[in-house]
């Protein structure tokens, strides 16, 4: 939400004042990753409820659901991450959008959409690991709240398969007004990370902890790159990213499930042949190793015009999603840093009054903890202290009954809530994929509430603070 | 107990009044997992001048009370209510807003002891004059982090264009000076305006057993003994209809100019379905003519007046309206020209029907995704109630729309002498 407009993106114009609520916490996606806490049902779970049919490397995972008005679509791609190919990957998406065959500007394209009950479509390369993916979303109503005989999943589904396996490529190269366009606002896209001082911050932790790893590359890519993008080489781009990737397909929907599954394939037909699983996809997600030996933290001190320092730390566990001791990683983050009852909300926020924000952030593939507040700067002294001594009493297991059960039980509301947005299941569902390893949410959740203090105390005793990121006021 | 089924959507909603005056509403919707439950004063940062109701005198209180008031409330003899919450695997947060403060919680079970947490720790106040000091620290950072939002700071630039030093135009969250005037004994005195039941509205959605709800939420209420009393009398403060001011600019460390402009509503609707047409009506046009399927959104993009994440909206309420556009641009005078000039050109001819009948389409598709959040049901239903009117009124008026409505909430809205922006400049010290 780097430059959107609030209120908009939801599609209704009226927002009734939603940007001007000012919230008595922070709600910072705490527990584990950037899209929910994702990590509850595993593979085990989903065989019983998605239905997967795949077609060459083409994989349509159907979940049935009656909870919902909306048919939810959500494809995916993923490669490994690559410093070269960063850039011109995050480009695509959103060349992509300009157009298709059928509709060659991006206006008439959005129109068709807008014209199917507002079919909401998306596209964005993300990074997830160390794999850089190309994520498409699509969201219809579904054909039964619209009115009788009406396909609207079909339609829209059929316009989301042309973004795809139908670009504009007049002369068999993306239009150059287009390319151009995008790599100018994809500068700008880059310029404007500034602006966001928090999620800022904490990419700059990201890059600081993980530098020289395939982690560390930007997710959004490099302004470096974009003079040797042209109209043709993003054409490369785009086949490299059909022939080296399956297509993973996860539909929730309302609709039969049968002919939604049919309505699928037949959009997607044309990319059947082309998707293909290479030693890419095969490729299973590293942990970062937890830094062996004691070693001081890399610090980095960045000046701005800012009201507000903001302070962010990285940390090494060397656990990740496919780790025995992942169920006490997941407690550990949620006594360290996920929720109220946490000790960075308690002894930062609440018994110092240093800051309205002090949480930690999992990030479940690579095993990484970020945590972040946002501070007076003159503060930054006092409050790291009071972090590492929170870091240290995990070491020490000074934790109560109390806190321990509250964690088991905010960690098993969060999995269970998640579960009331249509693409946590995909995105679980990907993460077992990535990991080789099948959790199921009750075999996680039982898991959770056997963990001991010693489990944790085991946890914390591999966790390494190893980077430390402050933005502070001054000039550059 | 009045229960309403909207068969089309598949939803009920049952509502009671209460003997104290408190509205109770719940949606069920069993497929869910999680229970979301809302408990709302009709009281926010617009309150700042009040009629006491029980010494009858004019109160004026600091910027800000409001949204100190709500964080203060988590705050016990016996502790933070955060951990009520935790002991019961609920995630607790509240939020204030012009004119209203919500309490909220999720979970995924023990509904009736969250919904009891929920009801018995905004009705019990504890402030002391140790924890409203400690408070202000925290609330000092809040409103810190919110400073260096250009956002932010564009769109209160704008209020600010549009209504002077009225409380409309103060951040909810008032300002680092203004919080420091707070004390205990003002928390007390707006809590006691403003909580009573009479003034208050809850809302439970998703998992839930409606009458038994109900009978919990009625014995709760029972125990407590408020009597009936009339709603508080907001003052709600005045202004020209005018623009104060065309144009407002601050700097902060961007590296693109942010800007906010739109037009200040002069008249606003009488009746609640009124206001709530000219809602959907301006929904629409400024979708149709500054959404991703417009002609002339691709235009200024391309023209590099505006990048992807350029919008538009709209509020209004029994006393004001104004409509809010903007977002990044390297020439942020030039976009807001282009988009006004636009506009008052299109007042002059007729509504292009094929592009009206297309965004109202795509209003009725996103009204019914909406529903498949329990959070923003009970956030937009009870917004709505407190200003007159119905959620779930909106696929009937989206139905009934008509061009001629679009044509008229556009041309009534859009006058020349109502426009007003506002920029936020890079102040050129960012890395």
């Amino acid at each position: 939400m780097q430059d959107g407009w609030p209120g908009y993106h939801a599609g209704m114009c009226v927002s009734h004042g939603a940007y001007y609520l000012e919230y008595a916490f922070f709600c910072w996606a705490a527990v584990a990753d950037d899209l929910l806490s994702v990590v509850k049902w595993g593979l085990n779970c989903l065989q019983e409820v998605f239905v997967t049919r795949s077609e060459g490397d083409v994989h349509v995972h159907v979940l049935p659901s009656d909870k919902y008005k909306m048919s939810s679509v959500w494809i995916q791609m993923e490669r490994p991450v690559s410093r070269t190919e960063v850039t011109a990957s995050v480009l695509l998406p959103h060349v992509l959008l300009r157009g298709t065959e059928r509709y060659q500007n991006p206006e008439d394209l959005m129109q068709a959409f807008d014209g199917l009950y507002g079919a909401s479509i998306s596209a964005r390369a993300g990074k997830r690991g160390d794999f850089q993916t190309i994520e498409l979303t699509l969201q219809v109503p579904a054909d039964r709240y619209v009115g009788r005989g009406v396909r609207l999943f079909a339609s829209a589904m059929n316009l989301l398969g042309d973004v795809l396996a139908h670009p504009h490529l007049p002369d068999g190269a993306f239009p150059r007004a287009a390319v151009e366009s995008e790599i100018e606002l994809h500068r700008q896209r880059l310029d404007n990370l500034v602006n966001d001082k928090i999620s800022y911050a904490m990419e700059r932790c990201v890059e600081v902890l993980c530098e020289g790893e395939a982690y560390g590359v930007s997710r959004l890519g490099y302004a470096a790159d974009l003079p040797d993008i042209t109209p043709q080489s993003l054409v490369d781009t785009y086949r490299l990213w059909l022939a080296g990737s399956p297509l993973h397909v996860y539909i929730v929907s309302p609709d039969d499930p049968e002919r939604v599954t049919q309505e699928a394939f037949a959009a997607l037909r044309p990319l059947v042949g082309a998707c293909k699983t290479g030693a890419a996809a095969t490729a299973v997600m590293t942990v970062s190793p937890a830094q062996q030996g004691p070693s001081a933290p890399r610090v980095v001190v960045e000046r701005m015009d800012v009201s507000q320092a903001k302070l962010n730390m990285g940390l090494r566990t060397g656990v990740g999603f496919g780790s025995d001791d992942y169920p006490a990683l997941l407690v550990y983050n949620g006594l360290l840093g996920a929720f109220e009852h946490s000790r960075l909300f308690v002894h930062v926020r609440e018994r110092a009054s240093l800051a309205y924000y002090a949480s930690s952030r999992l990030d479940t593939l690579k095993g990484l903890i970020f945590i972040a507040a946002g501070i007076q700067e003159s503060d930054y002294d006092k409050t790291r202290a009071i972090i590492e001594e929170q870091l240290a009493a995990l070491r020490r297991g000074e934790v109560s009954e109390d806190d321990l059960r509250y964690t088991k039980e905010g960690l098993t509301h969060h999995y269970l809530q998640s579960d009331d947005q249509p693409f946590t299941s995909a995105m679980m569902h990907m993460f077992a994929r990535f990991c080789g390893r099948e959790r199921s949410v009750e075999s996680l959740m039982d898991a959770v509430m056997r963990v001991t203090v010693a489990d944790v105390v085991r946890v914390a005793s591999n966790v390494s603070l190893d980077a430390v990121y402050l933005l502070q006021n001054g000039g550059a | 107990m009045n229960t309403v089924d909207y068969t089309r959507l598949g939803e009920s909603l049952t509502h009671e009044e209460l003997e104290n005056g408190l509205q109770v509403y719940i949606l069920p919707k069993n497929d869910f997992r999680q229970t979301y439950a809302c408990f709302t004063t009709h009281y926010g940062s617009l309150d700042q001048v009040f009629r006491d109701p029980e010494t009858r005198e004019e109160v004026r209180m600091p910027d800000g009370i409001a949204h100190f008031l709500e964080h203060k409330m988590f705050e016990k003899e016996h502790g933070d209510v955060f951990r009520l919450f935790s002991r019961s695997g609920a995630q607790p947060n509240a939020y204030t807003s012009f004119d209203l403060t919500t309490y909220l919680f999720s979970c995924t079970s023990r509904v009736t002891e969250n919904i009891t947490t929920l009801l018995d720790f905004v009705q019990e106040p504890y402030f002391t004059d140790e924890s409203v000091e400690r408070e202000k620290g925290i609330i000092r950072q809040e409103l810190l982090m919110y400073q260096d939002n250009a956002n932010r700071r564009a769109m209160y630039g704008l209020l600010g264009a549009y209504y002077g030093s009225s409380p409309l135009a103060t951040p909810v969250g008032g300002t680092v000076e203004s919080i420091e005037e707070i004390t205990k004994d003002d928390l007390y005195r707006c809590y006691r305006a403003f909580y009573h039941p009479g003034n208050m509205i809850l809302f439970v959605v998703g998992r839930a057993d409606v009458a038994e709800v109900l009978q919990l939420v009625t014995s709760n209420q029972e125990a407590k003994g408020f009597a009936r009393r009339a709603r508080p009398e907001h003052i709600l403060p005045e202004g020209s209809a005018r623009p104060e001011q065309k144009f407002t600019e601050t700097r902060l460390a961007v590296a693109q100019p942010r800007v906010a402009f739109g037009f200040k509503q002069t008249d606003v609707p009488l009746s609640a379905r009124d206001r709530q047409v000219n809602e959907e009506a301006t929904g629409i046009w400024m979708d149709a003519l500054l959404g991703r399927g417009s002609p002339l959104f691709h235009k200024l993009v391309d023209d590099g007046l505006c990048d992807m994440g350029f919008g538009a909206d709209y509020e209004l309420t029994s006393h004001y309206g104004y409509s809010m556009m903007g977002g990044n641009s390297r020439k942020p005078l030039e976009l807001a020209e282009r988009v006004k000039d636009a506009l008052l050109a299109q007042c002059d001819s007729d509504f292009p029907e094929e592009a009206f009948l297309r965004t109202k389409r795509k209003a009725i598709g996103r009204f019914l995704g909406l529903l498949d959040s329990p959070q923003a049901i009970a956030s937009l239903y009870t917004s709505l109630k407190l200003r007159d009117m119905d959620l779930f009124a909106t696929l009937d008026v989206l139905q009934e729309l008509t061009v001629a409505d679009v044509q008229n909430a556009m041309r009534s809205h859009v006058l020349e002498d109502q426009f007003a922006s506002s920029v936020v400049w890079p102040s050129g010290a960012q890395a």
